[in-house]
């Protein structure tokens, strides 16, 4: 997916701009079975949820009051680490 | 977590060793010494070292010494800060001072009277931390679930405004709560906050702080993206980044100690 198509559509779900760049550059590299999510939510088609360790993309998005594309990258984590991101995530936000 | 970060990107401190002063600087200080007068003392240490963020006055032994007579009536907040090891000492000596605090006796408390105590704790780990204290309040940021014995949910915040105008915010639920684990929750989340009114103080108000290691990498976290929330950046970022693994990890540090002593 093209990076520049990515900070377009974050500019456009109010990221800042020096913060879109960093974030494409994080969602260029998600595993392989969240890309259809992420292509889905950068064409505006909806968003999609899929669980993992018990997990819901969706629920995080709600509880924590994330942007979906923080959201996919905290499955991401979970899909890739496992142990500490669901240790992490088990902890909060301070 | 830190928010509201307008005004928090603050140039890069130009890394410079510490002069030999000359005679005029040093009869300049002088006259701020005796008799004391603390406030014009630190303005002209300033002005000399001419460092942005300003250091600690006393960074520069030369001065150190010179101030060393009436060290005691100079304002914590221009001093250097003790070394981490010292401030978790002194902090869980404080909280294991503080009336009220232990757990049999929280429960006990209303919860004004809970939000007193904390902002009452936050001032004395601001005196010794060498910064200002921030005010505390209590807001609703959501549900807080206990999960397999942890808890998930939005803890609390350090904010800082457009005029740089900090508080922390900790989550209503928890300070409500009689639950020993929504209890410890309320003493991390505190002095994890705290820690970062630290950090912001350090990078923009005065470095204080004795490592310059933490000091560049708060610097870094700050200056590339700005902070990584987890709203905007997912879990992984927000957590791996320096400023809030060294704010977990005080706090930790402080809650372990506390514990022991009690």
């Amino acid at each position: 997916m093209n990076k520049e198509v990515i900070i377009k559509a974050l500019i456009r779900n109010q990221y800042p701009e020096v913060q879109a760049s960093g974030v494409a550059d994080e969602l260029m590299h998600i595993d392989l079975k969240l890309v259809p999510l992420l292509e889905k939510w950068v064409n505006q088609e909806g968003e999609q949820d899929i669980t993992v360790d018990g997990f819901s993309l969706l629920s995080l998005k709600n509880q924590y009051k994330m942007s979906y594309p923080a959201a996919l990258l905290s499955i991401d984590w979970l899909i890739k680490e496992p142990q500490i991101a669901s240790q992490a995530i088990k902890r909060g936000i301070k | 977590m830190l928010e509201e970060l307008e005004g928090l990107r603050s140039p890069v401190n130009e890394v410079k060793e510490s002069p030999e002063l000359s005679s005029q600087e040093l009869d300049y200080l002088k006259e701020c010494v005796a008799p004391p007068r603390p406030e014009s003392l630190a303005l002209r240490i300033d002005e000399i070292q001419n460092s942005v963020p300003p250091k600690a006055i006393d960074s520069n032994p030369q001065i150190a010494e010179l101030i060393e007579p009436v060290r005691d009536k100079i304002p914590s907040k221009y001093l250097e800060a003790p070394t981490d090891m010292e401030q978790v000492d002194q902090i869980s000596d404080v909280m294991v001072a503080t009336k009220g605090l232990e757990f049999d006796e929280w429960q006990k408390l209303s919860l004004s009277e809970r939000v007193a105590l904390l902002n009452n704790l936050e001032k004395q780990i601001a005196e010794i931390e060498h910064r200002p204290a921030c005010p505390i309040y209590v807001e609703n940021l959501g549900e807080i679930r206990e999960v397999d014995g942890d808890l998930q949910g939005h803890m609390g915040n350090h904010q800082t405004d457009i005029f740089g105008r900090e508080k922390i915010v900790i989550n209503s639920e928890l300070v409500n709560s009689n639950n020993m684990r929504f209890y410890n929750e309320v003493l991390d989340t505190v002095v994890h906050e705290g820690r970062h009114s630290y950090q912001t103080y350090n990078l923009e108000q005065r470095e204080t702080h004795t490592s310059k290691g933490d000091l560049t990498n708060w610097h870094i976290n700050m200056e590339r993206y700005g902070y990584q929330s987890a709203q905007l950046w997912g879990f992984k970022a927000y957590w791996m980044q320096p400023i809030e693994a060294d704010a977990r990890k005080f706090a930790e540090d402080v809650l372990i100690a506390y514990k022991k002593k009690l």
